[in-house]
């Protein structure tokens, strides 16, 4: 792929942007709070990438340069436009008051056997409400998610684009699974 | 003994192999006798693997108007007249 793109060709970045267009733009939109900036943003970043190719050393995924050299770009947007993201946050995701005095289940988690892996694949009405609580999630979590949780960046990577501590990105990451996982666990007792 | 928010807390880390060898025992004993906590961490694979496949969901093939910034980022990037990659 990268031989391909610094030789130039058209076909490996039209592979390369089908791939992951869409959730640049889903993560750069959390960044800066804007869809229409998020797009330009995500732009910019293709031809950034486009001109530096040959600069890609292969240190990271040619996925993880991409988001790299977006997030960087987005949170200077972000910055120059006073809208930085806060990752000081302090919703827990629901992790405290999920438990009584004594730290046990206040309410038992249930079994979820109706959601075996075979299923997954064909279940849109899961995957709809999923993406749907990923959207309500606060900002900083949701990044964290979408760059671990969707894209399998390592914790390390993650702090790095979000200039952020190790530690900070897997609380973030726990919170946002909690969350996820509490939401989930409510339809399945309905 | 670890108390079930003890390893709700923990849970992610134990998923994600970051616990150490002596934190990743406590979990496990914990689990060995706590019925609700064994389907937390399940629910929290679960959830790991809707996570990864919504993001997946969620990347079309094809939308209106791509071809054309694809276009416009190829001829943005290729600024002077040179391919894109070239120094």
């Amino acid at each position: 792929m990268v031989k391909s793109l610094v030789a130039g060709d058209k076909g490996a970045f039209e592979k390369l942007y089908r791939q992951h267009n869409q959730g640049m733009i889903r993560f750069a939109t959390v960044i800066l709070r804007n869809r229409s900036t998020a797009e330009e943003v995500t732009q910019d970043t293709w031809v950034a990438v486009l001109r530096n190719i040959g600069q890609f050393e292969g240190r990271s995924s040619l996925a993880g340069w991409i988001f790299a050299i977006l997030a960087n770009k987005a949170r200077t947007r972000a910055s120059r436009e006073g809208r930085s993201l806060s990752f000081e946050e302090d919703d827990d995701g629901g992790l405290a008051a999920a438990f009584d005095g004594m730290g046990r289940w206040k309410n038992m988690p249930e079994l979820w056997d109706e959601i075996t892996p075979e299923r997954l694949a064909n279940d849109r009405l899961i995957l709809e409400h999923v993406s749907r609580a990923i959207e309500e999630l606060p900002p900083a979590q949701r990044a964290v998610l979408i760059l671990r949780g969707q894209y399998g960046f390592g914790s390390a990577e993650v702090a790095r684009m979000l200039e952020i501590s190790e530690g900070n990105v897997r609380v973030l990451l726990h919170r946002a699974r909690f969350a996820l996982r509490t939401g989930l666990d409510k339809l399945m007792r309905k | 003994m670890l108390k079930c928010n003890d390893v709700a807390s923990r849970a992610s880390g134990l998923l994600d192999g970051e616990l150490g060898t002596r934190s990743t025992l406590r979990l496990w004993l914990h689990l060995a006798i706590c019925k609700g906590c064994r389907r937390f961490i399940r629910q929290m694979n679960v959830t790991n693997e809707l996570v990864r496949q919504s993001g997946r969901a969620e990347t079309p093939t094809s939308i209106e108007g791509e071809e054309a910034r694809m276009d416009e980022i190829l001829s943005q990037a290729n600024g002077g007249g040179d391919q894109f990659g070239k120094p």
